[in-house]
Order: structure tokens, then sequence, then C-alpha cells
């Protein structure tokens, strides 16, 4: 099946999954279009509170899955990703810093939380390239250390800097949630977003020649290092933007590309663009059953971990499983 | 003969004083929250009040004026009794020596007879300081009944069981008297009580554990608690505002422990989703009212917010002046407080309506 | 029309690679369409010396130098690029060979760019120059080792580069795939490429390049034509056992001289 039909039969399902996600929710559940031109409480809960959150996670869903395919594919790791190697704990850290320190405007929470996660990237590569052996594996080493470090880092400023409890609690970071999602939240984070993901985009070709070495990327005239760094940059930029408002939503950059890679492929052409709208389903789904499941509100980070693992382990037993040889 | 007989009861009289004597020495016994049985000597004069919610400990010990002398350090948590507290003691804010969070290391330099800590905080630190030789009391205040059980261990550790009866009578008088009053009204409202918090510019909703004061409290004024059903056993359980409308409550009490439910009551009635849905439904929003404290809670002015639901879910019964006139008896009585002061100084605080 | 391609000048570089190394006063001229080798035992800098050439590796004194447009050419597009095969490349196995092709062309396509109709049709022009057009839509993993290096040879074509480096092309293949890769570099000689390729075995040297280059023991440079750098003396000093070189009708061989 070629590409072009791929997408649009994947196309076709998100559409369809917003509109019932739309019609959904605790207050009148699904069917209940026959009262919509008459209930105005539902017509306003849908545009006020659900269609600006079924955005949030489409945002959230196709920016961190890009994250991941991105940093999957310039370390030549398909275990990479914003949550593996402690740029997601970082954010989370950078966010936090920045409501304790400036409660009163946002900026300087997507800022510190932006800077936090380059500082938490520098680190990784610092870190791995000190460890001796298998490439690969020294990677996750360093992810997991740092992502330890930016974690307690969260802890100790929730514990020790935050005795009147303004922070969202500890919990909402480590799991994550979208339901503050507001018009003004859509406002604030869709712009960063929407310019990562294009510029990502636009290099989609470029990146898979990332898989060749070094000395091969220099003879084909890549400066590599600014390059890089510029790709990952965005990666980064896309990933704290999205966390500092949504918390720690993990395993999406994980899964994703992998899932991803199954149906499009490995060339970034296809797959950048697949996974932008795979993204987009895996988080609207999970995120309309976080707000549907129960009078409660499920953190999101536990449905996506949840599936997500199922996944994971899918992947890794199953035959054919990418994670086998990706080189 | 006589005279050997009389010596003798003397003397059996004399001994039998000598261990009265004795017996009244040996001190207490106390049965914890816990039902354990603890045996303390009389007058204990170091107490520390440590874990969890120590503000609400603080509340209570405070009740009892030997508290100022005999409770001697406290675990510094949140802030927002410090104001009231230094009223009844002026070094009450030296006393704030234990860190959050503190264990059995941090507890015993201040070389405590006694440490107050509640329930939950058994495994963390009530079994560590047994360990090292401190003796925990446990508490709870959960419930109306708790409540005036660990009134009576407070009275015995303070030194104060009479006052410890006082205190539970006014409770509990007051308590019927607001029973009784209401037992006429026909009205069984649907009522929803919602934590709504505020951060950057974000409203998050929560509700409260089906198994707290909050909840029992409604239903004990013939209110319906809307999200007893599908309430979570633990805390506070986050919904989505969606989740509010399903429930049709009649009256929404909005809590925040900050201070700010009025503020968020102006801000969500100009909200196009809860002004669509207040206009709709005549549906009453009202604040928990606030002094020091949010009155939901467990705290001495439980009693307070008792009366304050009352007045929400039956008005025509439970009027303001009621409730004012119960805000100064309840300060004046158990607190001390002199009756101006209440009228300049606390009267003020309270809110309980909005504009 | 210019006298060398490439020239390296007083060129001196220093490493460590376990123990300490360092190449002085290194002085190389490549000529344009010629073949050259550079010889040496495993560990001697070979490796290095080409990354030397590919300007990957900055030396620590004197120049590298390319003509005609300087250092700066091939970090341009067009032909003045250096096509590169290292010795072993992670390419991902699950990509296909035209995927693969394409990225040499990167020179060619700007970063925000997609590989055009032009890409397209030069690497199936070059692909069936190499014979290896039937592979196209396999994936990397699934072709054959011999597959495997011409692919690689073909992404340098499709770079369309005049200068070609190989990292010990063929010493890993067995005896039928050595000789389709050497006739294969000799082609490459004939359609105008200047080739330098890395090997631990003389015989390559003999059989097919123009130029050699021997590096022994102590990091001293011996360039110059093969005939007259290739010597049964400086192999036996190279390799530091006794040699002899010896030729039939097919080609050449060397013999490890036994002392009976």
């Amino acid at each position: 099946m070629k590409s072009e039909k791929k997408y649009l039969i994947i196309l076709i399902l998100l559409i369809i999954l917003v509109l019932f996600a739309a019609i959904t929710g605790r207050y009148q559940g699904i069917g209940s279009y026959v009262e919509l031109s008459e209930n105005q409480l539902l017509q306003r809960l849908i545009i006020q509170v659900r269609i600006p959150r079924i955005m949030m996670s489409i945002i959230v869903g196709a920016g961190l899955a890009i994250s991941g395919l991105v940093m999957q594919t310039v370390f030549q790791n398909s275990l990479a990703e914003p949550g593996v190697l402690g740029i997601s704990q970082a954010a989370g850290f950078g966010a936090a810093l920045g409501f304790l320190l400036f409660p009163w405007t946002r900026i300087p929470i997507q800022f510190l939380s932006f800077a936090s996660g380059i500082l938490a990237l520098l680190l990784v590569l610092k870190i791995s390239e000190k460890i001796k052996g298998a490439d690969r594996v020294s990677l996750i080493f360093a992810g997991i250390a740092v992502s330890a470090l930016f974690s307690a880092g969260l802890g100790i400023i929730k514990y020790v800097a935050d005795p009147l409890d303004q922070l969202p609690s500890i919990v909402f970071w480590l799991l994550g949630g979208l339901s503050t999602s507001s018009w003004s939240s859509v406002l604030q984070i869709t712009p960063i977003a929407v310019v990562s993901i294009i510029v990502l985009y636009l290099l989609r070709w470029r990146i898979n020649v990332y898989a060749l070495n070094d000395s091969v990327l220099y003879s084909l005239g890549i400066r590599r290092k600014v390059e890089v760094y510029l790709i990952l940059g965005f990666a980064v930029l896309l990933t704290t933007s999205i966390i500092s408002f949504s918390g720690l939503v993990g395993w999406i950059g994980l899964i994703i590309p992998n899932i991803t890679r199954i149906i499009f492929g490995y060339d970034l052409r296809s797959s950048l663009p697949g996974s932008i709208l795979i993204g987009a389903i895996f988080v609207l789904v999970s995120d309309t059953l976080s707000r549907i499941l129960i009078a409660g509100e499920i953190p999101l980070g536990i449905i996506t971990a949840f599936l997500g693992a199922m996944f994971f382990i899918f992947l890794i037993i199953g035959k054919g499983s990418p994670l086998s040889k990706n080189g | 003969m006589i005279r050997k007989t009389v010596l003798i009861v003397i003397i059996l009289v004399m001994l039998g004083g000598c261990i009265n004597q004795e017996a009244n020495n040996t001190g207490i016994v106390i049965s914890d929250a816990l039902e354990r049985e603890i045996s303390l000597p009389k007058n204990l004069d170091r107490i520390v009040i440590a874990g969890k919610q120590t503000p609400t400990l603080a509340n209570f010990a405070y009740l009892f004026d030997s508290s100022a002398e005999k409770v001697i350090a406290i675990e510094n948590r949140s802030q927002s009794s410090n104001n009231f507290l230094s009223l009844l003691d002026t070094n009450f804010i030296s006393k704030l020596t234990i860190e959050k969070g503190a264990g059995a290391e941090q507890i015993s330099p201040a070389d405590p007879d006694v440490v107050i800590l509640m329930t939950s905080m058994k495994e963390q630190i009530g079994d560590q300081l047994e360990s090292v030789g401190i003796t925990p009391v446990y508490v709870s205040f959960e419930t109306i009944e708790e409540i005036y059980r660990d009134i009576r261990i407070f009275g015995t550790l303070l030194d104060g069981v009479e006052t410890a009866e006082k205190i539970v009578d006014f409770y509990s008088n007051t308590k019927n008297e607001i029973d009784q009053l209401i037992s006429s009204s026909k009205t069984s409202p649907r009522v929803l009580i919602l934590q709504i918090d505020k951060s950057e510019g974000n409203l998050v909703y929560s509700v409260p554990s089906a198994s707290w004061l909050q909840t029992a409290m409604v239903e004990e004024l013939m209110g319906q608690p809307v999200w007893k059903a599908e309430a979570s056993a633990g805390g506070w359980m986050e919904i989505s505002i969606e989740q509010v409308f399903v429930w049709q409550p009649e009256i929404v009490i909005v809590v925040n422990y900050q201070g700010r439910s009025v503020e968020i009551i102006n801000e969500i009635t100009n909200n196009p989703v809860w002004s669509e849905f207040l206009n709709n439904s005549k549906t009453m929003i009202n604040p928990f009212a606030y002094d020091y404290q949010s009155w939901d809670q467990p705290d001495p002015r439980w009693i307070l917010g008792y009366a304050n639901l009352a007045h929400y879910l039956h008005p025509e019964i439970i009027s303001t002046t009621f409730l004012y006139d119960l805000v100064r008896d309840f300060y004046h009585d158990l607190y001390g407080l002199e009756i101006e002061f209440i009228d300049s100084e606390i009267i003020p605080l309270v809110q309980l309506q909005i504009e | 029309m210019v006298d060398f391609l490439l020239t390296l000048d007083k060129v001196s570089y220093s490493y460590t690679n376990g123990r300490d190394f360092s190449f002085e006063d290194v002085n190389v001229n490549i000529s344009p369409n010629t073949i050259t080798s550079i010889l040496g035992r495993n560990g001697a800098g070979k490796t290095t010396l080409l990354l030397i050439m590919l300007g990957f590796l900055k030396p620590t004194g004197g120049t590298v130098n390319y003509f005609p447009d300087g250092i700066n050419g091939f970090l341009s597009r067009g032909n003045n690029s250096v096509a590169f095969l290292p010795q072993s490349e992670s390419a991902p196995e699950k990509i296909l060979v035209v995927d693969y092709l394409l990225m040499g062309r990167t020179p060619y396509i700007a970063p925000f760019i997609l590989p055009g109709n032009k890409d397209f049709e030069l690497v199936q022009k070059y692909a069936e120059l190499v014979e290896v057009d039937h592979l196209l839509h396999y994936q990397i993993g699934k072709i054959s080792g011999g597959e495997l290096q011409r692919v690689r040879i073909c992404r340098a074509l499709v770079q369309e580069s005049d200068l070609i480096l190989l990292d010990e092309p063929i010493s890993h293949l067995d005896l039928n795939a050595k000789f389709s890769m050497m006739e294969m570099i000799k082609h490459l000689q004939s359609l105008g490429k200047t080739i330098i390729f890395t090997t631990h075995d003389p015989v390559e040297a003999l059989d097919i390049a123009d130029h050699a280059l021997i590096i022994s023991n102590d990091q001293q440079i011996n360039f110059g034509l093969t005939q007259d750098v290739i010597t049964e003396k400086n192999l036996t000093a190279c390799f530091n056992i006794p040699i002899k070189i010896s030729r039939n009708k097919s080609g050449f061989a060397c013999v490890v001289e036994k002392i009976v």
C-alpha cells in the first residue's frame, strides 16, 4: 500500500476520533449529538473545554512523537526519547523552578524549561562520550543518570522550596495531565510547537542522512556539529514547551516512532509525518479515556504508560521486532 | 488494748494513705486513637507536636490554656494558622523548631515527654520514636466522634480534663441545637463541596474523600453529597468541570485553602461555561467560609463549618446572625478572646458572602 | 589541467591509540585520475592518514590542499566534494538501497529540500552502471556482503565527486568478490575518478595501484610509483618478515619466505 493511501486512512481515523472526542465526555456522554442544538451548556462545554483539550492532546502526541523519532534517528538508537534521556524530567524541573520564582507570568517557565532541557541534553552527550564500551548503551546509561538527577531536583524543589504548596503537586509533574487545558493554553503552546514541528518536518530527509558515520557526513558536506545541535535543539524546544504545560507524559517518544516505522518504514520522509498522525491519535485516545472512564481524572501519564508498556512488550518480543537490529 | 487497736488503725490508715498517695503519683493512663494503652507521668511539661497536619493539632492543643507552657516544639508545616496562634501564645513562632518531615533524630533533641502524632504517621515517625524511648500518642480527628475522643485525650495530656468536657459540650450542644432546628426542614438539597485551586491561571477542581468530615457533615445536615458514590477513598479527587454538571448539584460550596474562594467564585461566574450552567439551573454557589483557616477541615472550627453548611443548606432556618453569634461564642468560650477583639479582628476576616 | 588533485605539504599529526603515534613531515602529491594505495600493517595509521586527506582530521602542522578550489571547495555542493567509504558503515539495516544511494546526493540538496527527479535519475543511472539496479528496493540488511560493497561504491559515484577515498574496500571480501572489487576500482578510474584506498595486502597495490604509499613501523612514509615503492626490501621492513614478490601471467603474489 502506498504511503499516501496510508496517510489518508490514518488522517481520516484521526478526524473521526476528534469528532468522537468532542461529543464525548462525562456530561451527556456519547450519542448526545441529538441534544447538541438545544443544549447550550453542552455546546459551551464542547467549545470551551473539550476542543482546547483535544487540540492540546494532538499537539502533545505529535510533538513528543516527532521528538522521539528525531532523537532515535540522530542517535541511531531506538530506545532514545526525551524521557529516557532525561530531557523530559529536566523540562519538569525547569518549569517548577520557573513557577516558584516567577509565579505571575508564564514566559520564564517556558524559558527555564527549555534551558534545563538543553542542559540535560548536553550532560547526556558529555557523559555518554566518557563511557567506554558499546556506544548504543552508553547513551541510555547517561540518560538514566541525567533523568534521575533532574527528577531528584524536582523533588527537592517541591519538598524544600514549596512549603506553602504553591506549585502544582509533584504527582502532577510526574504523571502529567491535560485537565487544565483552555484556549489560552492552546495559544501559549501552539506557536512554539508548530514552528518546531515545521522545522523538523522540512528537515526530514536530511535527518535520515544522520544514520551514516560522522566521517561520511563530513564528506557529504554536512557540518555535523551545527546541524545536529540545531535539530536536537528544536526537538528539545518542542519537548520542553509541551512538558512545561502537561507535566511528564511518558512513553510516547519511545513507542510511537517504533510503531510508525512498522507502518511507514524507516525513511523519515514518510515516518515523520506518519508519527505526527499516530502520536496525535495515541494521546487523543489516552486523554479521552483519562477524562471519561471514571468520575475523577486519571493522570494522563498513567494511561500512556499502561498502553505504552503493553506496546513496548509486544515490540521487544514480537517477531520482526524493529528493536532487534536497527543500526 | 484499745490504745493498741487505735495505734494499729492509725498506722493502717496512714499506710493506706501512703499507698493512695503512691497511686496518685503514678500518673495517667491514656487510650489513644490506635487503642494503645499508654501510661504517662502526671505532669507532662514537654509536649511536642509533629508529623503531618501539625497546624490542625496545634489549633486543637491551644484550646487548652496550659499549651503555652507545655507545648514546647511544633513541626513547621503550613503557615496559615501562625497569625492566629500567635495571638494565644506570643512565643508560638519560636516554637516551630522542628523541620518539615523530621524523624526521631530531629525530634529527640527537644527531649519530649510525649509526642502527639496523627495516626497516619505511625510507620513513618511513631515507631521510630518508640524505638528510641520516646512515647508517641496518636490522634486522628477524622469524624465527629473522633474529634470528641481526641479532645479528651488532649485534655488528659494537657492537664485540662474539665476543659475538655466543656469543649465537647460546646460542640455537642451546638450541633444538637442546629440539628434540632433543621429537623423541621423538608428540603434535602443536592450538595457539592468543590475545592477549586488556581495555579498559574488554570483552575483545578477536586472533591473530598467519601470518608471525610466534609462528606459526613453534609449528610448529617440532611443534604445529599453528590460526589460520595464516586469519590475515592483516599484524598481529594481531581475531576473535570464536566463532572460538576453531571452531578447536577443544587448548592455548590467552593473550598480554597489559600482563602481565595470569593475571588474564584467571582471569576468563574464570568466564565462562559459556568455562567451558562448557573443561569439555567438556579444552582447556588457559595464560598466555604474562611477566617484564619478554611472551616471545612477537621479543626476546632469544624463546628463553625457545620453551621456554615447548615446556613447554606437551610438558609431560612439558620441565618447569618446565628452564624456570627456562634463565631463570637466560639472564640470567646473556647479560646478566651474578648468580644471586642473578635468583632474588630476576626469577624471581618470571615469570607461568607459574595458581593 | 591541474598537476595534482590533492597534496599534503609537510603535514604532521600526532595521536594516541594505545601508544603515541605521530606523522612528521609527510609530503604526498596525488595526480588526477590515478589510483593510489596506502599500505601498512594493522594499526599503522592508514585510516588516520586517509581521514587527514579527507579533511575530517586536521593536521597539527603543514597543509592539505585541494585543487582547483582549495580546501573549502568540497564543502560546497558540486564536483569538489570528496567521496568517502569507511571500513564499516553504520547504515540502518532496514533502509532501502535506493534511499541509501540518495544520501550520496546530499551535497547537492539544500537542507530544507527533498531529493528531486534529477537525483532519482542519477541514482538510477549509476545503479545501472554498477549493476545494482535490481537491488534498489531491497533493504540494506538483506543483500550480500559483495553486493553491499558495490552499493557503497555506487553511493560514491552518485556523489559525482572527482576524488574517492576508500578505507580497506577489498580486505574483508572473499576471493571472487575481491576480484570484482578490484575490477570495479579500475572501472572507476576509467570513468575519470581519482581513487585512494587503504589496504594491508600488498598484492592489491601491486595489481591495480599506480602510486603507493607505505607506512613503516615508525610512521615513516614512503610515497611514489608503485613499482618503486613496493619492493621486497620495503615490504620486509614494513611487515617485519621476509617477503618475496613473484609475478605470473595473471597477477602478483606475495609470499613469505620461509627460513628452512
